[in-house]
């Protein structure tokens, strides 16, 4: 009877290759159909469990929500269960408002499930870890910060952005600790980052801010990092942060930094300034500065503004017809009266689309 | 002599098998690395999200050519799209059907005065449409010439920094900018980004959006179920963390305009525009030693309806394989450049070997060994063997495709969904493979022959669509 080993032991060498080389491929290929399996059973047989979980937990989290309730009645948690418990109480304590979330809290310490979140921030996988730290913002014990404090330095970014969001919510204090790590941090998204800074509010992070900026710019940070900060002026007190900003504005070299000075800043002090960057040979100032134009812009402005529709860049002559159009003393007939004495066609054809944006 | 020559032919297709199997297995490997280190953050379905109003506006662009039937619901879906900011413009290319007609009643057109910025030369505008009832979507009239055209005349008109290349037929997920976008938000160097494509045959689409998954009944659309698979989660999730992905899909694709812009746009005379585009900015980043990253984005984001009848599905086989062609040949500077990296080195190397050429060497084995066999020249056993081998491969790679979907996404719930793709991947390789193998050399040979390549009939029957 023919046998593969046989004929593998006895055939030439590139058949004997081959032969094995196949061979190897339906092992391998066995081998994935088997794990192909194994997944599906787990996958179903992990379904099967949470559905049993929440049949039971499920009544007793909404019946807590509403009303304290008797620990006895409460069933042991496994350790395998305790990622299901905690994905359906983060899930009610994020639509949850008042009291009902403390009544969440006490059936969660009550059942033991503090403990069980400490030991998953600890020893779990990445995933169990990052729904620790969401549950640790809910449970708000001032105790787990020191080790949140730790994760702020964490390799995974995500892990970061979670902790300091949950930092903030726990203690609001920690702010100032935690706003220089996650905006020097450049693996994290700006706008991530912003997010958390409009979470903490801009009466805790305008002065922050606004010495971070100033402090930057003396040392000489880099580019990058000074729009960025910049970026994120969006969530302060403009009354706080723009002293700095018009002194970077002032001082800066920099093309991208000017640009985004003048894209964050609205104050009528800086408009000499601005009517003179309008000018500028850049046209990534230009465009900017005719923007910031265009929000406070008096009525001396408008020449000023109306040259700028025939400029070489188109997005200089879009902004500029914006701006006009903007205007709050400029009305529709004033623009069709505008663009018809327009020599330029350039000029003609940008106001006219302006004007059809702004009445379609 | 005659021996050792065949003996030497038998090596060579054995290697060059193996080699092109190991090749994608290792790619799997890569694959597997990256997915699992992605999915192991999104166990976790909860997770607050961190949007701010900082992310990046985006303009999709959508080219119609006779796109009447389906344009208005295609358009409806993408309304609906969650995200902070964007605008959809839909490029007319000279259908000669009621696209145009179908826009204007569905969504309140009126003709609106742009001041077209012509940064890259398309054909003449006609003219430009603004609803009414949307702000947010604009209609470019056009006279013909092609979609790379068409992108380019949408490019022009986008008023936002990042522009989203999608076809008008194509069905995508609520969060589909949400996922394309992430990689912008995380690195600054990120310059484009595609999302995995996937087929919705069979599954139940409501309003322009999927609300059932579930598999085709007819055999073709099944079997390039798991070619999709094999392609999007390690052809391009492979290539991805080396930063050498070739392929962004023309269905859905994220760009930065003004890298675009500088690479020249879409080139028009080429059929695989959206393939040549992304080797162009390989080619032009890497030489310029300029920093970028091209990222794949591996969550099901997109759906589109494969063809269901051979000549549609041989038509668009033979198209891939001349855009293929055409794209490495545009840009054959990037081919083992000292700054190539590894798009240069391995990428680029690979689809040429393995892709471009890949149906040469195949089917000439097949034949090589069935004359020797037949001529008596090799023993029933090596014809067998040889046989074993190629057959394996094949279905091991399929395999392997089905098992990083079950690792990820698993978006085929039911286990007769899974035991119908494993006799799918089973069957693929007995007559399937092969064919695509001869379309691909007939796409060869039409590309050596050098005539004006045609898109050909593309026959969608929208059965799946309600």
């Amino acid at each position: 009877m023919y046998s593969g080993l046989d004929f593998a032991a006895n055939s030439e060498p590139v058949i004997r290759f081959a032969f094995w080389s196949g061979f190897c491929a339906v092992v391998l290929t066995l081998m994935f159909i088997a794990r192909i399996a194994v997944l599906r059973m787990a996958l179903r047989r992990n379904e099967r469990r949470k559905q049993a979980f929440l049949s039971v937990w499920r009544a007793l989290l909404t019946e807590s929500a509403l009303a304290t309730i008797d620990p006895s009645r409460l069933p042991a948690i496994s350790a395998q269960d305790v990622v299901f418990f905690l994905s359906y109480w983060n899930h009610l304590q994020n639509s949850l408002r008042g009291d009902t979330r403390e009544r969440l809290n006490y059936l969660a310490r009550t059942a033991g499930i503090d403990h069980a979140v400490r030991r998953m921030l600890k020893d779990g996988d990445n995933a169990e870890r990052l729904l620790a730290i969401v549950s640790l913002v809910h449970l708000g014990d001032k105790t787990d910060t020191v080790v949140l404090k730790d994760l702020l330095v964490s390799e995974q970014p995500i892990a970061c952005l979670h902790a300091a969001r949950a930092l903030l919510h726990i203690d609001p204090g920690a702010l100032g600790e935690l706003m220089p790590i996650i905006v020097e941090r450049n693996d994290l998204p700006t706008a991530a980052v912003a997010n958390i800074l409009n979470e903490a509010g801009p009466d805790a992070i305008s002065p922050l801010l606004a010495d971070m900026l100033r402090n930057a710019f003396l040392q000489g940070a880099a580019a990058q990092y000074m729009v960025r900060l910049i970026a994120l002026t969006a969530a302060a007190h403009p009354s706080v942060v723009y002293p700095s900003l018009c002194g970077i504005m002032d001082k800066t070299g920099d093309i991208e930094v000017l640009a985004a000075c003048l894209k964050s800043v609205r104050t009528p002090a800086e408009l000499p300034r601005i009517r003179q960057l309008i000018r500028h040979p850049d046209w990534r100032v230009r465009v900017h500065a005719v923007s910031a134009l265009g929000d406070m812009g008096e009525k001396s402005d408008l020449e000023l503004l109306k040259n700028l529709l025939s400029d070489s860049q188109w997005w200089v002559r879009y902004r500029a017809a914006q701006a006009i159009s903007r205007l709050p003393f400029v009305t529709v007939d004033d623009l069709n009266e505008m663009r018809a004495h327009l020599d330029d066609n350039f000029a003609v054809d940008m106001l006219g689309q302006v004007v059809s944006e702004r009445t379609s | 002599m005659i021996s050792s020559l065949i003996e030497i032919g038998e090596w060579i297709f054995l290697l060059y098998f193996i080699g092109l199997n190991g090749g994608y297995l290792a790619l799997n490997f890569l694959s597997l690395i990256s997915l699992s280190r992605l999915m192991r953050n999104r166990m976790i379905d909860d997770l607050p999200q961190f949007y701010s109003g900082l992310e990046p506006p985006i303009s999709l662009l959508v080219p119609a050519f006779n796109e009447q039937s389906s344009i208005a619901a295609s358009v409806h879906s993408m309304l609906q799209l969650s995200y902070q900011e964007f605008e959809i413009i839909v490029i007319n290319d000279g259908s000669k059907d009621d696209t145009l007609k179908v826009l204007e009643r569905e969504f309140s057109l009126i003709p609106f005065p742009e001041a077209y910025h012509q940064q890259l030369a398309t054909q003449p505008i006609r003219g430009v449409y603004r609803s009414t009832r949307y702000n947010n979507l604009r209609v470019i009239d056009k006279d013909n010439g092609g979609k790379a055209d068409s992108l380019n005349a949408g490019i022009n008109a986008a008023r936002y920094p990042l522009f989203c290349a999608v076809d008008a037929d194509s069905i995508l997920q609520r969060d589909s900018l949400q996922k394309v976008a992430q990689p912008f938000l995380e690195d600054s160097l990120v310059v484009a980004t595609g999302g995995s494509i996937r087929i919705a045959n069979g599954c139940q689409v409501s309003n322009g959006f999927l609300q059932k998954v579930d598999l085709p009944k007819k055999i073709l659309p099944l079997l390039q179920i798991v070619e999709y698979l094999r392609a999007f989660l390690f052809g391009r999730m492979g290539w991805s963390p080396l930063n050498a992905m070739l392929i962004i899909s023309g269905a859905f694709g994220l760009f930065k305009k003004n890298v675009v812009i500088e690479a020249g746009g879409y080139r028009t005379n080429t059929i695989g525009e959206d393939m040549e585009l992304v080797v162009r900015i390989h080619r032009l980043y890497r030489l310029a030693k300029k920093p970028y990253r091209i990222v794949f984005v591996p969550d099901p984001i997109c759906w589109t309806e494969a063809p269901e009848d051979l000549t549609t599905l041989k038509n668009q086989r033979v198209r891939w394989q001349r855009g293929l062609l055409e794209s490495l040949s545009l840009n054959i500077g990037l081919l083992c450049h000292y700054r190539g990296g590894a798009v240069g080195w391995l990428a680029f190397p690979f689809m040429l070997l393995f892709e471009a050429l890949g149906p040469i060497v195949e089917l000439t084995g097949y034949v090589f060994m069935f004359a020797l066999f037949l001529s008596g020249m090799i023993s029933g056993q090596a014809l067998w063997v040889f046989l074993f081998v190629a057959i394996g491969f094949g279905i091991l790679l399929s395999v392997s495709g089905l098992l990083l979907e079950e690792m990820t996404f698993h978006i085929y719930p039911r286990p007769r969904h899974l035991l119908l793709l494993l006799f799918v991947v089973l069957i693929e390789n007995f007559g399937y493979r092969q064919l695509n193998s001869w379309w691909r050399l007939v796409g060869l040979a039409l590309w050596t022959g050098g005539g004006k390549a045609k898109w050909g009939e593309m026959k969608r029957t929208g059965a799946w669509q309600k």
